[in-house]
């Protein structure tokens, strides 16, 4: 893959320049522990001899929500991947609350508070209540069912279509399924793959708002989106393009870029 | 957690359903195992009676593979095969009484599974060649004239010294038993939920904190101890046995057509499944093989086409029907549901 010309750069952004992005290792949002839940260092990943990430940065503090933007095939889903041990990194290494998890499996990863969503959200061949005992599968039975109770209460919807499968929901109605799922693990940071993927502008807008409600609850937020609907959930936003990091920085800055601007908003 | 709206409350299962589910369960267990026992009274062909058993067994091990994990195991006939040379090992050369080599039977099958674990990291077609190509290496290395002293190789085992119809009878009925409270244990536990999520996508489940290597595990070694303790039963029943018909590729065959045909990743399906085919093999494949062979490449190819999901799919399907007739939507559960 070749390397393209960079959009902006976080240096260039004079909101930036205001509002300096915090880096891997740095102190992120505002009355957050010093280090960061989720930190990935000089990232470089692909799959087998076709290399798709470069020497990517990231970082999510406590109580922060952290949005990944770029195109299809930008690489989005590939670094959240390395992020929870699906794809190994070339280079680089995952850091979780100080300590190198590079090594772990995906399942110790999750033990230790990271809940992932993925596209489909859900298992669909089953039902609405095994999904979400599958998603408080490392908590054990007896917590899995008193989360079970607080989710039936959250989200209503889980409770009327409990016996059904996942699968027979609609788009809307599986990533609300999908993200009550990845909350009944008690998860200090959610990361989602794609939420608004196949949705409706009225479901994804249904989406944002549940996931505000998770924001305002301290669990931290990771998304990778192309949809810029779920840039008002975030304080920070990382642009990806070609497998390069082209910006970081607050949402402000990113909406002050005119080249961002014309690329993801569409805006001149 | 969001408070998106509140309520919800009264969803629990009642302790009428509790109990109902209960009921079921145990039900599940009870009464092919009843009817097992029984059956002696109505037919006295006790070696008709324990080779359906073996097979009820046997395809209740494939649904615990096949039906919670989605590996189909060409090659299950290896656990089979060396739950029936590990009983005659105990016997001959550990001294074991008949029960007793049962279970040994059962532990060498479960330590073949070990030994292949490995094949585990393959997946679709290439798990099940393998599977087969393992089975097939174990049919060699017991029959080889080099390990006659531990078989007796090519030239046959004997466990006439143990024989005794009634006891591997009701041996075979504890057995079916077991295969039962596993299945459904499966069904109603954590363990059975996670392998179904793993089969469903296993990086969506190793993303909800399962370890998936390990449930994975844990059901081939499940598999496992089943085949093994069919095998070991049925080496008792027969009491002299070759190689060659223990280590039969058919047997794999007919276990996975015979849980097919009843619906893997149900309870009662194979039972079903393995008690019709094997009555119809007994009534027609043993004096004209021929036509059974017809009969049974049919039953494949319908079930591929027509009934994926087997007789409990038929069962499920009349069910709904019933539902919505009744004004109850028809669109019932199908995930966690009862069905058995």
């Amino acid at each position: 893959m070749s390397e393209p010309a960079p959009i902006a750069s976080s240096a260039a952004s004079p909101a930036q320049a205001q509002a300096p992005a915090p880096g891997p290792g740095a102190a992120a949002a505002p009355g957050a522990d010093a280090t960061p839940l989720l930190e990935l260092r000089g990232i470089a990943a692909g799959y087998g001899s076709m290399q798709v990430l470069w020497d990517i940065d990231l970082s999510v503090a406590a109580g922060e929500c952290v949005v990944i933007l770029g195109a299809n095939g930008a690489g989005k889903s590939t670094l959240l991947r390395v992020a929870l041990g699906l794809v190994p990194a070339m280079q680089g290494s995952v850091w979780l609350r100080g300590e190198d998890v590079s090594q772990l499996r995906t399942d110790r990863r999750v033990a230790r508070g990271i809940g992932f969503m993925t596209e489909v959200g859900v298992f669909p061949e089953l039902s609405v209540r095994e999904n979400l005992l599958l998603g408080a599968y490392r908590l054990g039975a007896k917590q899995a069912r008193a989360n079970l109770e607080r989710t039936y209460a959250a989200f209503p919807l889980t409770a009327q279509f409990r016996s059904r499968p996942a699968g027979s929901l609609s788009g809307g109605q599986r990533k609300l399924v999908g993200v009550a799922k990845v909350l009944m693990g008690d998860p200090s940071l959610v990361v989602m793959d794609e939420p608004s993927s196949g949705l409706s502008p009225v479901a994804v807008h249904e989406v944002v708002e549940v996931l505000r409600g998770v924001e305002q609850s301290d669990v931290s937020l990771l998304i990778a989106e192309q949809n810029t609907a779920f840039l008002g959930l975030a304080q920070r936003a990382i642009v990806i393009e070609g497998g390069h990091r082209r910006f970081e920085g607050t949402v402000d800055a990113l909406r002050d870029d005119a080249a961002l601007k014309r690329a993801y908003f569409g805006i001149e | 957690m969001p408070n998106v709206a509140a309520g919800a409350s009264g969803q629990r299962a009642t302790s009428a359903q509790i109990w109902r589910r209960r009921a079921i369960d145990l039900a599940s267990v009870l009464v092919p195992t009843v009817l097992f026992a029984l059956a002696r009274t109505v037919d006295s062909n006790l070696l008709l009676l324990v080779s359906i058993m073996v097979y009820v067994v046997l395809a209740q091990g494939v649904n615990v593979i096949y039906g919670f994990t989605g590996y189909l195991p060409f090659g299950y006939v290896g656990f089979f095969g060396a739950g029936a040379y590990g009983a005659y090992v105990a016997v001959a050369h550990l001294g074991a009484n008949a029960v007793e080599a049962t279970a040994l039977g059962g532990v060498a099958a479960v330590l073949v599974g070990v030994v292949l674990i490995p094949l585990l990291r393959l997946r679709g077609a290439y798990f099940a060649i393998a599977s087969l190509a393992a089975a097939l290496a174990l049919s060699s290395i017991v029959s080889n004239p080099a390990v006659t002293s531990v078989t007796n190789g090519p030239y046959g085992a004997d466990l006439t010294r143990v024989f005794s119809s009634g006891g591997s009878y009701w041996t075979a009925v504890v057995i079916v038993a077991l295969a039962m409270v596993s299945v459904v244990a499966l069904r109603r536990s954590r363990l059975g939920l996670l392998l179904r999520a793993v089969r469903a996508d296993q990086v969506s489940a190793s993303c909800a904190g399962v370890n998936v290597v390990a449930a994975r595990t844990g059901a081939w070694l499940l598999s496992a101890l089943l085949a093994g303790l069919a095998g070991a039963v049925y080496a008792w029943s027969i009491s002299v046995f070759y190689p060659t018909a223990v280590f039969d590729t058919t047997i794999s065959l007919f276990a996975i057509v015979f849980a097919l045909f009843g619906g893997v990743g149900t309870v009662l399906g194979p039972v079903v499944g393995a008690v019709v085919l094997y009555y119809v093999y007994n009534a027609i494949g043993v004096n004209d093989p021929q036509y059974f062979q017809l009969i049974f490449g049919v039953v494949i190819v319908i079930i591929a086409l027509f009934l994926p999901g087997g007789l409990a799919a038929l069962a499920l399907g009349a069910r709904r029907r019933l539902g919505a007739r009744r004004g109850l939507g028809g669109a019932q559960p199908v995930g966690g549901s009862d069905v058995r």
